[in-house]
């Protein structure tokens, strides 16, 4: 549906929160808009399907054009650059607060990864969520996430760990004051693995202190979420799906086929337990390419062309959330952690965070040069040549 | 039947010839051969860069150099940065007090090839405090309590003291000295007026300006009038009156596909697009021949056609 065909809709226009997020004499009447919006568990917040991930974000007119569109969910981090700043002037200069939904996270104002360990004092986590409002011009969050749990490396029991962080007395205390103070709205987690995203997941759903889950998914790395996603469904937590491309790889798309970023998107959202996804959005061609998926079927042509990107990478592509390999290393070397930071420079482009996220690792592969040992790519359950592709790495993120 | 004894025995010894030649003709193409050989060059190059004595300091015997795959032994938590700008290679000189048995530098002077001015002065702007004053060395630098930056050419130029009343200044000046006037690609920055600019205020964007995927390597200065109206300029450059044709229209295709209305407009001498852009609100887009610069004025025209006036008046040539 075109934007003319949109707001000639009354029954959409009544029912979207669309209608008032439309700032006065906006373009590009025949642009496509966003065509669902989706409660998100018991928040209150209605979400549009395809929102804006703003790791990258520079420009706050980008976030004018997004919300004409559509887009009503902003999703950053402290720790995500200049992110936050860049979403502040957008919120100031685009006056619809209202008509937005801003997340942001429970971290430290420095290089990623910022995220505030478990034992981290109350006072530290408000004053962190302080930062981000004056940063972002705003006096609240709609959602706070505890963010990236499971994520870490060594020969240590991740499972505690992540509990640890999930239910910090201080970071539960300090979210109720924020919630009492109207500094934050909801409480959510988010989690790339690699360590017992499932397990740790599923506790955040059953616990009660969590309205929101933000999961790593796609179309080659879902099954072990199943039951997350079900228990979230039954016990109305939201789910947003992240990581939803794959790695988000180049691939050739002749005349005729679906393309490929739609397809991952329809993919997603055509699982009724997912509320919406955050994808990264670095300017107006990508955005205008990714709200085309906005309640769209997703059809036997975007199966072919997710097929055809599963062929070419499908020995590859390291399912991010896996982590089957994490206990396979002689050396600890945080295999899982090192290959999503690979992604984020390879396939994302974001250099700076990966190298951030790769130099905070204590086992780096360095140690991979001289290892003869291929417990680790025996331990893949998709065959991928992990001591190559940590190798790599290494020289990359070095 | 077959070759005689001495044609095979001829052709055996051509064997080690032939291996020879090709071994020979593989070393011309080989690129890391060829990355070593130039390489070796740039080194000899930022050495001389290096002043043996500058007032009573003296150059330690050894410098250190960095590449991207080792840059964060010298610069940990920030070698990203500076690869993502666009670096090269680092090289660095500590200089001690003639006469001090220290181990420890009084100065540490560090050069950074950035391979293009324009990601060295991206850097310096990033990089130099708030605090910091301007100084006149190299193409621009600033000078604040313990350090001195500044570029010249490609080369981003850092220089450190350990002590407060370190001679930093005549530090930089002889460094610069050394390196001579290197041709600077940042004359771009000269374009921008000067009326009511924002002090350090000049930012680098490499890509997706604006949030546009086909605008790159942008420098945007800010703008405040005496009645305290903010405005924006920008400008960057093409190789030639082609490539900036080229991004006009790639603007004009993004203005009707958007639906932004725009008009041709001519103020003076001077012809520029006048853009009415519901997302920045209102602008200006003026090409000269290699330039092309925005104006995000938010409606006041007077404002951004003074700023065409000095434009003009700096840049009459490119007319």
């Amino acid at each position: 549906m075109k934007r003319r065909d949109f707001l000639k809709s009354s029954a959409l226009l009544s029912g979207a929160a669309i209608l008032g997020a439309i700032p006065k004499g906006s373009a590009a009447k025949d642009k496509e808009v966003i065509q669902k919006y989706t409660e998100l568990g018991k928040t209150g917040i209605k979400m549009s399907d395809i929102s804006f991930g703003c790791g990258k974000l520079s420009s706050p007119a980008l976030v004018a054009r997004a919300l004409d569109r559509g887009i009503n969910y902003y999703d950053t981090a402290p720790d995500y650059g200049n992110s936050e700043k860049v979403l502040g002037n957008a919120i100031k200069k685009i006056n619809k607060r209202d008509k937005m939904y801003i997340a942001s996270k429970f971290c430290s104002q420095s290089e990623y990864p910022g995220h505030l360990p478990a034992g981290t004092q109350k006072k530290v986590y408000i004053e962190s969520i302080e930062a981000s409002l004056r940063n972002l011009q705003t006096d609240y969050l709609d959602l706070c996430f505890v963010h990236a749990i499971g994520e870490g490396s060594g020969d240590v029991d991740h499972f505690s760990l992540g509990k640890k962080r999930l239910f910090d007395e201080n970071m539960l205390s300090a979210a109720e004051t924020l919630k009492k103070d109207g500094k934050i709205r909801g409480l959510a987690v988010s989690s790339h693995g690699p360590n017992s995203m499932d397990k740790l997941l599923l506790e955040a759903v059953r616990s009660g202190h969590f309205d929101v889950i933000q999961p790593a998914i796609s179309f080659m790395h879902y099954q072990h979420l199943t039951g997350v996603l079900d228990e979230a469904k039954k016990k109305g937590v939201g789910v947003i799906a992240m990581k939803t491309l794959a790695g988000g790889k180049y691939i050739d798309i002749n005349p005729g086929e679906a393309p490929f970023e739609q397809a991952a998107f329809k993919w997603v959202l055509k699982n009724k337990a997912i509320n919406g996804l955050i994808v990264t959005i670095n300017n107006n061609d990508q955005l205008n390419s990714y709200i085309t998926a906005s309640n769209s079927e997703f059809t036997p042509q975007d199966q072919k062309t997710l097929d055809k990107y599963m062929t070419k990478y499908a020995s590859d592509h390291c399912r991010t959330g896996c982590g089957d390999c994490q206990s396979s290393c002689s050396k600890n070397v945080s295999i899982a952690a090192i290959m999503r930071f690979n992604m984020y420079y390879q396939d994302y482009g974001m250099e700076k965070r990966a190298m951030d996220g790769y130099r905070a690792i204590q086992s780096k592969a360095d140690s991979c040069n001289e290892c003869a040992d291929k417990s680790c790519e025996k331990a893949c359950p998709f065959g991928l040549p992990v001591a190559s592709i940590l190798k790599e790495a290494h020289n990359l993120l070095t | 039947m077959g070759l005689s004894i001495s044609i095979r025995l001829l052709l055996l010894l051509l064997l080690p010839v032939i291996a020879f030649s090709l071994y020979y003709d593989s070393l011309k193409y080989d690129p890391g051969l060829l990355d070593f050989k130039q390489e070796k060059a740039n080194k000899e190059e930022i050495e001389n860069f290096f002043p043996d004595k500058i007032d009573s300091f003296k150059k330690s015997d050894k410098l250190h150099y960095y590449l991207s795959n080792n840059l964060y032994e010298y610069l940990n938590g920030h070698a990203e940065y500076f690869i993502s700008a666009g670096f090269k290679k680092l090289a660095v000189a500590d200089y001690f007090k003639q006469g001090s048995d220290s181990v420890t530098p009084d100065m540490v002077v560090t050069i950074f090839d950035m391979a293009k001015s324009i990601n060295a002065f991206g850097v310096l702007m990033e990089e130099a405090s708030q605090d910091a004053s301007e100084i006149n060395v190299g193409a621009k630098g600033y000078i604040s309590d313990r350090t001195v930056s500044f570029v010249n050419g490609p080369f981003y130029i850092k220089i450190n003291s350990f002590e407060k009343d370190a001679p930093l200044l005549s530090f930089a000046r002889e460094v610069a000295k050394s390196m001579g006037n290197l041709e600077s690609g940042i004359t771009l920055l000269d374009k921008l007026p000067k009326k009511n600019a924002v002090a350090r205020s000049i930012k680098f964007h490499r890509e997706n300006y604006r949030g546009l995927g086909f605008v790159k390597n942008v420098l945007e200065q800010s703008y405040k009038t005496e009645d305290q109206k903010e405005y924006a300029i920008s400008v960057t450059e093409g190789k030639n009156e082609s490539e900036v044709k080229g991004t006009i229209q790639k603007y004009l295709d993004y203005f009707k596909s958007e639906e932004i209305t725009y008009e041709s407009k001519k103020y003076k001498d001077i012809t520029y697009y006048s853009v009415q852009d519901p997302f920045e609100g209102e602008w200006a887009l003026l090409p000269t021949k290699t330039l092309l610069f925005s104006i995000y004025h938010s409606g006041n025209e007077m404002v951004a056609q003074n700023s065409m006036d000095e434009i003009e008046q700096h840049d009459i040539t490119e007319k």
